[in-house]
Parts: structure tokens; sequence; C-alpha cells
């Protein structure tokens, strides 16, 4: 059995028991001691003759990292599209997409994503025109990096057989030019009538991306995700079934928390299924559901009116639909993850939530929780903080989007990603990244909710700087968190015995440098599940 | 000594029946542990029991302070 001796750490465990650490003995998986400063002696004769003995130098070690937002299959298979995260100019999208439409065979479909162009000099979003130019022989769809949005070029319209014509679908908006023609701009579900036209990955495919996916997050210091459905749901069974294949192997490599879509709640409580089922690597989760879409958008469901548009956004489902969902849900054991932005659609929400869970007592332990909250009033952040229902929220967007939300909703920005009141209030926070969304670096996280600066320091002092939080509390929402509203508090989230062994020990101590210099720290090991999956 | 209890999921069937939300604000004696106020509110010390303070684990056998937050919930048995 697989023996590890960590001696001459600073083990940041999270456990009032041992606030001094520096030594951690584990077994089979699983955490058998910790030590405080002095006890080293004693964790030493715990472990046998074959352990691995790791000195770690003083360096700081922290549990296992989760990302509570993740998609995880469509950010693996992300890997092999074409990346427009780190593009800069509408021009600098058309050349990278010019090469790949070089590298490509005519006729086969080109898939890239990423691209935003609120920071571009020129911030304007590309047309058909834009990308029939640079691949005039392929068909092309780019999604925007909040992927509520995609361009696509003429090619791939005819092929989804979107012309004037077209009528829009529910939920969704094909942009139209004067004459009336598309301009290649699809909104939300509009974005599924060119998506339902690309042949989908095979499933060799998908194993072999979720394989590179595993090893590119262990170096990010990752250990688990919760996994969650886009909306529609159609990434749920591929993905289900992709797992359970690495599962069969042996090749599960990061802890899984694995949401249902919504629009398969029958099924899923006809089976019997409750949230929580599964074993250390991979479990059901909470069901998703879609209450509005998103700011970049400007489909997230507000109070007001957007500042540009002049219209408030949509619920995407409606409120009594989503009643339905929670009271069927609940009754069947399954805890429900519904996504909301807007202020309006976390308003209802929280209304829902207190008409419809408050005077029940629930079937499982696991809470109840709401995506995002990424706008929201501070009368409701007080009723959320009432209710049993947790927030799960992204402080990479804090900054990723600051101009974006200065511009959609001007000087109710100071609504946007109220970090600290939330905990103050004694809301129950997991952070994620929402990856492919934004960037998986949890480092960049804790950075964001530490700082409200991005990486390059703007704007001084930060941004809405009362909603920043300690380094202790953005750890917390990444370790401590998650596992709370997964109901695995008593297996994860801390250096603890007995817990699972899920390390990370990084380059330098984030708790002791400059809040501005944490997110160049980098993981020089990641431990799951006992065993040393990444080291540098 | 006031401390601040909050109940989660099947454990807030020990909330009093006029309670709204889930937290209880509550005066302990100086020196009372977790076990003490959980036993207070009727709360059942089970191994599956997850006790938070202040977000940090703790075990029943930890002694309160002033204004210490107690977040109590069962665990999702099984493996």
């Amino acid at each position: 059995m697989d023996e590890l001796l960590l001696i001459n750490g600073k083990f940041h465990t999270q456990d009032s028991r041992y606030p001094n650490a520096t030594s951690v003995a584990t077994r089979g998986g699983r955490i058998r001691a910790v030590g405080n400063a002095g006890e080293e002696g004693t964790i030493r004769d715990l472990v046998g003759p074959d352990a691995r003995v790791i000195d770690l130098q003083g360096r700081l070690v922290l549990p296992g990292l989760t990302d509570a937002h993740f998609h995880f299959r469509d950010w693996a298979l992300g890997l092999r599209r074409l990346a427009l995260a780190g593009v800069e100019s509408l021009a600098g999208l058309r050349e990278r997409l010019a090469q790949r439409a070089e590298e490509t065979p005519p006729g086969e479909w080109i898939l890239g994503q990423g691209w935003n162009e609120s920071r571009w000099p020129e911030p304007r979003m590309p047309t058909r025109s834009d990308l029939d130019e640079a691949a005039p022989n392929q068909p092309v769809i780019l999604w925007r990096s909040d992927l509520h949005l995609a361009v696509a070029n003429s090619q791939a319209l005819r092929e989804a057989g979107i012309t004037a014509d077209t009528p829009n679908p529910p939920e969704g908006l094909i942009d139209r030019d004067e004459s009336g023609a598309p301009t290649g701009i699809l909104r939300e579900k509009a974005i599924g009538l060119v998506k339902d036209v690309i042949p989908p990955p095979t499933e060799d495919e998908t194993v072999e991306a979720m394989r590179e996916g595993f090893g590119r997050l262990h170096r990010l210091g990752l250990t688990s995700l919760h996994d969650h459905r886009i909306m529609g749901g159609d990434d749920g069974p591929p993905a289900f079934h992709a797992y359970q294949r690495l599962q069969a192997s042996g090749d599960l490599a990061l802890r899984l928390w694995m949401s249902i879509p919504s629009e398969r709640l029958d099924e899923a409580v006809a089976l019997g299924l409750r949230s929580g089922f599964g074993d250390d690597y991979l479990r059901v989760g909470h069901v998703k559901a879609f209450s509005d879409g998103g700011q970049g958008a400007r489909t997230a469901w507000m109070l007001e009116p957007y500042e540009d548009t002049g219209d408030c956004g949509m619920p995407l489902t409606p409120m009594e639909e989503i009643a339905a969902i929670v009271r069927k849900a609940d009754r069947a054991g399954l805890a429900v993850a519904v996504h909301a932005i807007g202020d309006r659609a976390n308003r209802e929400l929280i209304t829902l939530f207190e008409r419809v869970t408050q005077h029940t007592i629930p079937v499982t332990p696991i809470p109840h929780r709401i995506e995002h909250v990424q706008v929201i009033r501070p009368g409701d952040v007080r009723r959320l903080a009432q209710l049993d229902v947790a927030a799960s929220v992204q402080p990479i967007h804090v900054t990723d989007d600051m101009p974006m939300t200065e511009q959609s909703i001007g000087a109710r920005s100071r609504f946007a990603y109220p970090f600290r009141d939330m905990l103050d209030a004694g809301v129950t926070l997991a952070f994620g990244s929402d990856a492919p969304v934004a960037d998986p670096n949890p480092l960049f996280g804790i950075h964001a909710a530490v700082t409200r600066q991005t990486r390059d320091g703007d704007p001084p002092g930060g941004w809405y700087p009362r909603q920043r939080l300690s380094v202790a509390e953005a750890v917390w929402g990444f370790t401590m968190g998650p596992a709370c509203i997964s109901g695995r508090a008593h297996e994860l989230g801390s250096i603890s015995p007995g817990k699972l062994a899920d390390l990370v020990v990084l380059d330098r101590d984030i708790f002791e440098i400059e809040p501005q210099a944490i997110h160049q720290a980098q993981v020089t090991m990641t431990i799951f599940d006992g065993r040393v999956v990444y080291e540098r | 000594m006031k401390v601040r209890l909050k109940l989660f999921a099947t454990y807030r069937r020990y909330l009093p029946p006029d309670s709204s939300g889930n937290a209880l604000d509550l005066t302990v004696p100086p020196g009372a542990r977790v076990g003490d106020l959980l036993a207070q509110v009727g709360v059942p010390e089970r191994e599956s029991l997850v006790i938070l303070v202040n977000g940090r684990d703790a075990g029943p056998e930890r002694v309160l302070q002033e204004g210490d937050a107690v977040a109590v919930f069962p665990a999702l048995a099984g493996g």
C-alpha cells in the first residue's frame, strides 16, 4: 500500500486541532496522521520502511484544490480547439483563424473559443464576413469566452440552414443586419442551430482529451472538480460515459462531482438516483438548471435595463418551472444548482427557495446552490444568508470582466461579485473558474478574490476593494467551501487524519508574499489519493 | 458568552419551531465546549457529524470563544 511521509512542511490544515502542522503521513489514499511542530518523530514511527519520505523544505502545503464550477468535457476537448483567449484584436483573431484554415482540409469544421472583444482596441464583435475572409473553405464557429454567444461563418450558417427567413429559436437570438441577413452572431440557444450539425467527437477522442486534461489540472494543484452541464445538457451523457470508462480502467485522476441536466430530472428520479451516489472518485452531484443568460451577451436578467441595450435581459427558464424542478428534486434526494447572473434572476430565485424549501427538512445533507450569484442587491444577500442555499462563485470573472461589467451596468457594478458581503452575512461560498469560460488556474482565482485587480495590477487599490477577501478566506473557497456544498466535508477540504490524501505544495508562501504576486505562485507537487501525480 | 450556531440540511430539524433561517444565537457559560452547545439544542453527537468552528474542522471537545460561529451538518455517508 502506498505510503508517504511529508516532513518539514508548512501545512495550512484548516483544522483547528493542527494549527502548526509540519508533517503528514498518508497510507492507502488517506491521511493517517498530522503532526504539529515537534511531533515529527511520532509521525515517522507511523509509516513503514518502504514509505516515500518527502522533505518539503519549509514549503506551504494546502489541501488539494477543488474548482466548484467547471465544464470539464468542453474544456478538455477545447484543448484541441483553436484557442482565442489570448487574442488582443480582431485582426489577431483573423490571423489565427487564417493560419488554422491553412492547416485544415476544405470542408472540415474549425471550432474555436475564448475570444473576448471587450479589451480589444476596437471593441467590436467579429461577424461572418470577418470569418469568411480568413477561412473561405471551411465551416467555422468561434465561441465567445462566456459561451453564451458564438460567431459562425457563411459556410457554417449554410450547413445549419440559417438564412434571413430563419425564425429565432425559443430563448435564442440570430443577430441580423439592416437587410435582415444573419450577421453570424448567435446568442444563447441559437448557437445550438449550428452546434447540432457539427459531427460530435468520438468517445475515444473525449477520453483521450480528458486524460490529457487531468495532467494539466494537476499542474495547477486541482484534485477535484464540480463538473457542470452546459445549457441544454447535451454534454451530460457523453461526459458521464467517458468518466465511467476512465474510472473502470483506474485512470480517473480527479474527484468528480458530476451534475445532471435538469432536462433529465425525470429519468434520474425514475432511476432512484440521489445526489452523492458514487465513490471516492465519481459521484452524482447537483441537478443543473438555468434561470438566465450571461452579462457579456446582455441576456442576464436584470432589475433595471442595461446601460447600452436598454432592455433587461431575459429569464431562460420560467421561475415556476424551476420551482417544479426544485420541488421534485428535493423530494427525491437530489440537490439543485441553478445558474443565476442578473440581480432580477437572483432575487426571483431566492424568493423561490424561500417559498419552496424553507419549511421542509431536506432528504439529503447536500444543500441547493446558486451558480454565479454575479449581481445581487444587499437585501437579497441577507435573504440568501438565511437560507440553506450555497453560493458557487468565480472570483476570476471579477477581474476578467471589469470593463464589460462597467459598460453593461455602470454604477450598479457595486452590486457585482460582493464576496465580502456574502461571507459576512453568513453565505457559504465555494469558488470555481467556470473553465473554459475563464482560466482554470486557482491561484489566479485566489489572487482575484484577494486583490480585485487584474494580474497587471489594474485598477490600483482594487475594483470595489471593500469586497476583497483574505488569503485564508480565498483558500477556503477552493477547499472547504466546495467540500461543504457537496456534503463531503468529512472527507475533503482540510488536512485532517482520516480524510482523503489530496495535497498541493506551492513554491512560495501565499500568506506571506505581497498579494499582488499570488498569481505568480507555482505548484511544485500535487498529491492525489495518496499518490504523487505531479512534481516539478 | 455569545456564539452563533448554524444548523444545515437535515439538522435543521433541531431548530426551534418558531425560528426563521438556520442560525441560532445562543449564550453559553465560559469554558463551554462545542459538545455542550450541541447538547443545549439537542443535536446528538454522532460520528458522522461534521463540525466547523469559524470554518475550520473541530471536534466536540473544542472550547468555545466569544463570537465563535459553529456550523454543524451531517456527513454524506458511504463510499
